[in-house]
């Protein structure tokens, strides 16, 4: 089960700019909080400072009421690219995990290997990744970032380079491994419609300086089916948000001008 | 669909003929080249230590062998040692360079700078403080190849993706786990890049080396032979030099391939 985090008046500026202005934060013990927002809006930032792999410049983060100073390490990781190390086959990859944590090897082994099948990847155990696809190799990157049963799973465009068809399998995937240990997910994405599947919570950011703009809860039942997407609870959650983003003008409903911002395409 | 399948079967089996089939390709090309030399010989009848037949540098490979062997022995033997020196050298300061950015900004200029000096005109510098033995050669091969390391190993060792060091911090890896899971794996491409380099250059180093003051190794029988105009003595032990050259090339990159087959630089299936 995950552990809540508390971001307390949080900001992060780079060379005097302000990327993150005053951020603050309760995130429940397992929960699935997504971020959504266009680019430059402090979203990557902010899950860097949770994980304790950036310091803010003002405020604080604290997992489980213990103060971050120092990369977490009860923690899983999950980043745009697969970021699997070449040389080591698939299931290393997710011992890596067991192994720089001096875990016993065969207990977190059966796991992984338990953990790839239901990512769909049995019988890829000994490959490498150079011979695995995109999907797949995110695949792994999910499970290595859950062998070892962390309270807390950071996600950062996990899916972002992947196709349209790889995300939704993806998405449904995801879901499903997430109910089995309940961690607490802070996924960031730039698709509204990810968030809304995937979520029972999404902060909406604005950009420059990166803020909060909007909270939004997610009522939808679990365990959540691809075609609930059609339902009007489903896009009137989709609607809102993407109001939020006309609001903000990151996006403009108008066809006689081209909007200045390239985030349009991955909010639809 | 079927036009697709029915090819592969075919592609399968023919890709491995055509690699058997090509290479002897360059083995081709050195037979119309010793053909082209030995027709020369007899066309424009050179003097024998201007350019001799092919033949005769046979005959000279078959005569000395004993000798030319030996000679080859000491030069492989102060290129290995070269070659293991640059590496003991090279891959700490690498290291140090690539960890500290006061370590880089106070040697790493210096050693740029040291690489603009000719290294071959040090060499009698070498002979005198080091004297007639084995270590002059060895200095001068490690002064020549060690530098292409440095720079192999920094550059792997910096091109480690950001999000790769995340990755590893959030796993609470130590600092020596760190280099050893991460950061050395992942440099290991790169820096077997600068072995090769490495490698040919220590055969240089050591050649040089024996040049300005040595009693045997291939160098010294190239001087010894240029000296009595033994022409064909010269271009044999200039084949057996290559020999080392392409053997200890050829030794590196098995130990590649040994140490990381999924490498693309290779793996079968990637390029061309």
């Amino acid at each position: 089960m995950g552990k809540p985090i508390r971001i307390e008046h949080v900001t992060k500026s780079y060379k005097g700019l302000e990327a993150l202005s005053s951020t603050s934060l309760l995130i429940g013990e397992g929960e699935f909080v997504s971020i959504v927002g266009p680019s430059g809006c402090g979203k990557s930032t902010l899950l860097r400072i949770v994980a304790g792999l950036d310091t803010p410049t003002n405020g604080r983060v604290s997992v489980a009421d213990r103060v971050v100073t120092k990369p977490e390490t009860d923690i899983g990781i999950v980043f745009q690219s697969p970021v699997l190390l070449d040389w080591r086959s698939v299931l290393d990859n997710v011992l890596i995990q067991a192994e720089a944590r001096k875990l016993p090897h065969d207990v977190y082994a059966a796991r992984a290997r338990d953990l790839l099948a239901a990512a769909g990847l049995k019988g890829f155990e000994s490959a490498y990744p150079y011979q695995l696809s995109g999907g797949m190799s995110q695949r792994v990157s999910v499970c290595r970032a859950l062998v070892h049963n962390p309270s807390l799973l950071l996600m950062d465009e996990p899916f972002g380079a992947l196709d349209a068809l790889t995300r939704d399998q993806m998405m449904v995937d995801l879901q499903k491994l997430w109910l089995r240990s309940r961690p607490t997910v802070v996924f960031v994405t730039h698709s509204v419609q990810e968030a809304v599947f995937l979520s029972d919570r999404i902060i909406v950011m604005a950009p420059r300086p990166g803020r909060v703009e909007a909270v939004l809860d997610v009522p939808l039942p679990r365990s959540r089916r691809l075609s609930m997407r059609g339902t009007a609870e489903f896009n009137a959650i989709v609607d809102e948000i993407l109001h939020h983003f006309q609001r903000m003008g990151v996006i403009r409903d108008d066809d006689g001008e081209t909007p200045d911002n390239t985030t349009m395409e991955m909010a639809l | 669909m079927g036009q697709v399948d029915s090819t592969i079967p075919i592609s399968v089996t023919s890709a491995p003929t055509w690699r058997r089939v090509r290479a002897f390709y360059p083995v081709i090309s050195l037979f119309v080249l010793l053909g082209a030399w030995q027709a020369g010989v007899m066309l424009f009848q050179p003097a024998p230590y201007l350019l001799p037949p092919p033949m005769a540098v046979a005959n000279v490979i078959v005569s000395q062998f004993p000798s030319l062997v030996y000679h080859s022995g000491v030069t492989a033997f102060e290129t290995t040692l070269a070659f293991v020196f640059s590496i003991l050298v090279a891959m700490p300061i690498a290291f140090l360079i690539a960890r500290f950015r006061w370590f880089e900004e106070t040697v790493y200029p210096l050693l740029v700078v040291s690489q603009a000096v000719p290294k071959v005109a040090l060499a009698p510098l070498i002979l005198v403080w080091l004297g007639f033995g084995l270590s002059t050669k060895v200095m001068i091969g490690v002064l020549v190849a060690f530098f292409p390391v440095i720079i192999s190993t920094v550059v792997g060792l910096k091109s480690v993706p950001k999000d790769m060091v995340y990755l590893g911090r959030s796993m609470g890896l130590s600092a020596q786990d760190m280099f050893r899971k991460i950061y050395f794996p992942f440099a290991l491409p790169s820096i077997f890049g600068g072995l090769k380099v490495c490698i040919t250059l220590a055969v240089v180093g050591a050649v040089v080396g024996e040049f300005i003051g040595a009693d045997k190794g291939l160098g010294y029988l190239i001087l010894l032979a240029s000296g009595q105009m033994q022409t064909a003595l010269m271009f044999a032990a200039l084949i057996f030099l290559v020999l080392i050259g392409v053997v200890s090339f050829a030794l590196v990159q098995w130990a590649e391939a040994r140490l990381m087959p999924w490498h693309s630089s290779v793996r079968q299936d990637a390029g061309h």
